[in-house]
């Protein structure tokens, strides 16, 4: 199982130099298997329905985004956020926190004083 | 009088000369809310009780000489903003039942000022989404048409103010969340400058892009509520530590010296007719008001704009959502043993269909081999339309274009065809992406539907567009005109 998504894995990080051979060439239409992968990543369930109409809508606007690649970018640093600041540190101080309580308040499943999770090792 | 039609400074003119109580004040729109909540749904909690608390703490303070431009004066609040022990939904079944058991910051401060709470507002779901439709429980109605939208996705905020069910409101503006409903339903909305109104508590959708701002029936209410919420908050890294000065202080109807630009890329494709004869007639008024007009500035990278808040956006937004995993607040998917099919069918059954779509959007710009090509290329075209802009700003005071390129659409009209809906923010999200602060203001109607004219500043520039407004708003009707509903 492992070795097999190893494999998927690598075969989706190639598929974009396939794609665009080198980012030149029209982009073609999201495959299915492209869909689940995307919605893995994302942890996102999906019906066949869900899938069939992604496919359609992100292939359209992906599309539709290509003309970014016209815009001459050489030499033009990104921008992450607009605001002149960087390295907001806060000070190291004791302040109050909220309640144990009110922090469990919201749990779907909670164990005393833990939120409880399922087994991450299967 | 008609009370629910009050503006803020009219209501605190009776309300310190006694001749009203914030209790009838805050009776007067919770029977607007009754009478007009069928029709329009702007509102997904409606906190009665709590209101009339505040109402009379607040006849108290105004008794004992205490009182502030916003004591005893309701309001409503988006969806996604954190009230303590009120529900906080962001229109999502993900944060249905969820109770937040803090305030956020502007909550906090609009408390401080003895406020009224009455109502949370109706929204796309986690902000995503230009018509209101997106709610995961019922579309907003445009009260001058309910079969049209109120726009998105401060929709419900929006509407609320058109229609009196509260004084003014407060949204959230990540690419035109605040200004396009504003404009729709012929209401003044702001979105400050990015980092000039703090996000603690704001449920977060992308955070390079989030602003707070408010919802009003005038520019001067704007003015008085943006004095309330701005200003440097230790507890959101990214607000700003610059000395906010007094909005109020800046309203004069002198335009003489003002320099005013016409970005020519804001009035082509799409745009309907109505709109830009509203427009341009807008813009000889601001020159017969003093102002120098150019009508013939370019920002030639507009055109992308759409495309890079559409990568950029989502991107974050499907790192932001990663956090609903169904473990500490929020919908949870119990039927399995499985923590992996838990996460999946978590998210599957809490989010809508315009969430999924922009964290798989933002999940694939940002996934291995992808990433140079969508996410960094936006950031690198995001610093060119900045530069524009700046370039823009070293000749002129303020630029303006219209809110959105057509009046309000029909309910169902564009719900299916995302990139058709994208387009309706493709006046509001460049100012987004370069962190401007804009203002959208009423300025006509189009066959009896709203038409509205944005104001771009610079950075920290909100007294001049607020001035800009102010002027064109003391020199035109079309604020105080009322939908019938």
């Amino acid at each position: 199982m492992g070795e097999k998504r190893r494999l998927n894995d690598l075969r989706m990080a190639l598929l974009p130099i396939l794609r665009y051979g080198w980012y030149n060439g029209q982009i073609m239409k999201l495959n299915r298997e492209e869909v689940l992968h995307i919605a893995r990543l994302a942890r996102l369930g999906l019906t066949d329905a869900e899938i069939n109409r992604l496919r359609e809508q992100l292939s359209d606007i992906l599309e539709n985004f290509e003309a970014l690649q016209q815009v001459d970018t050489s030499n033009v640093p990104p921008t992450a956020q607009s605001i002149p600041l960087q390295n907001v540190t806060r000070g190291d101080e004791v302040a109050d926190s909220l309640p144990q309580s009110q922090v469990l308040a919201n749990a779907p499943r909670k164990d005393g004083e833990y939120f409880r999770v399922r087994a991450v090792l299967e | 009088m008609i009370t629910h039609q009050l503006t803020i400074h009219e209501a605190h003119r009776l309300l310190k000369a006694r001749q009203l109580s914030s209790v009838e004040l805050t009776k007067a729109c919770l029977e607007r809310i009754q009478e007009v909540e069928p029709k329009i749904h702007a509102l997904v909690t409606i906190t009665n009780e709590l209101a009339l608390s505040q109402a009379k703490k607040a006849d108290q303070l105004i008794t004992g000489g205490d009182i502030h431009p916003l004591t005893g004066i309701p309001v409503i609040i988006k969806d996604n903003m954190c009230t303590k022990g009120i529900p906080t939904t962001c229109s999502s079944r993900m944060l249905q039942n969820f109770v937040p058991p803090y305030d956020a910051t502007v909550v906090e401060k609009l408390n401080n000022c003895g406020a009224v709470i009455i109502g949370k507002a109706n929204m796309d779901e986690f902000a995503m989404g230009s018509s209101t439709e997106h709610s995961a429980f019922f579309p907003t109605h445009n009260p001058w048409d309910p079969s049209r939208v109120p726009g998105g996705s401060s929709g419900g905020s929006a509407v609320a103010v058109a229609t009196g069910e509260a004084v003014y409101a407060l949204g959230s503006d990540t690419g035109g969340s605040i200004r396009q409903p504003a404009g729709f339903c012929s209401v003044v909305g702001l979105k400050p400058t990015y980092g000039r109104v703090s996000r603690y508590g704001l449920v977060a959708f992308a955070s390079s892009l989030d602003q707070i701002g408010p919802l009003t029936k005038d520019v001067t209410d704007c003015a008085i509520v943006l004095n309330a919420i701005a200003g440097y908050d230790n507890r959101d890294s990214t607000s700003v530590p610059y000395p906010t000065p007094d909005y109020t202080q800046c309203l004069t109807t002198d335009l003489k010296g003002l320099n005013i630009g016409v970005p020519k890329e804001y009035f082509v494709t799409g745009m309907q007719a109505e709109v830009e004869t509203a427009l341009r007639a807008a813009i000889s008024k601001l020159e017969q008001l003093g102002a120098r007009v150019d009508w013939e500035v370019s920002l030639p990278h507009t055109p992308y704009a759409l495309a890079v808040y559409y990568i950029i956006a989502p991107s974050e937004a499907s790192a932001n959502l990663a956090r609903y995993d169904g473990v500490k607040y929020g919908f949870s998917y119990q039927d399995t043993d499985s923590i992996w099919e838990a996460l999946e069918k978590t998210r599957q059954f809490g989010f809508g269909d315009e969430v999924k779509r922009r964290i798989m959007l933002g999940t694939y710009a940002l996934s291995a081999g992808y990433y140079d090509a969508y996410y960094l290329k936006a950031q690198k075209v995001r610093t060119l339309i900045r530069q524009e802009f700046d370039q823009a700003f070293s000749k002129f005071d303020a630029l303006i274009t219209p809110t959105s390129p057509t009046v309000p659409f029909k309910i169902g009209e564009k719900v299916d065809d995302p990139l058709q809906m994208y387009l309706s923010d493709v006046c509001t999200l460049p100012i987004n992406i370069a962190g401007l602060p804009a203002i959208s203001m009423p300025a006509g109607f189009g066959n009896g539907l709203p038409i509205g004219m944005q104001l771009i500043g610079k950075p920290f520039g909100e007294e001049t567009i607020l001035r800009v407004a102010y002027a064109y708003e003391q020199a035109t009707d079309w604020h105080k005109r009322r939908p019938q509903i």
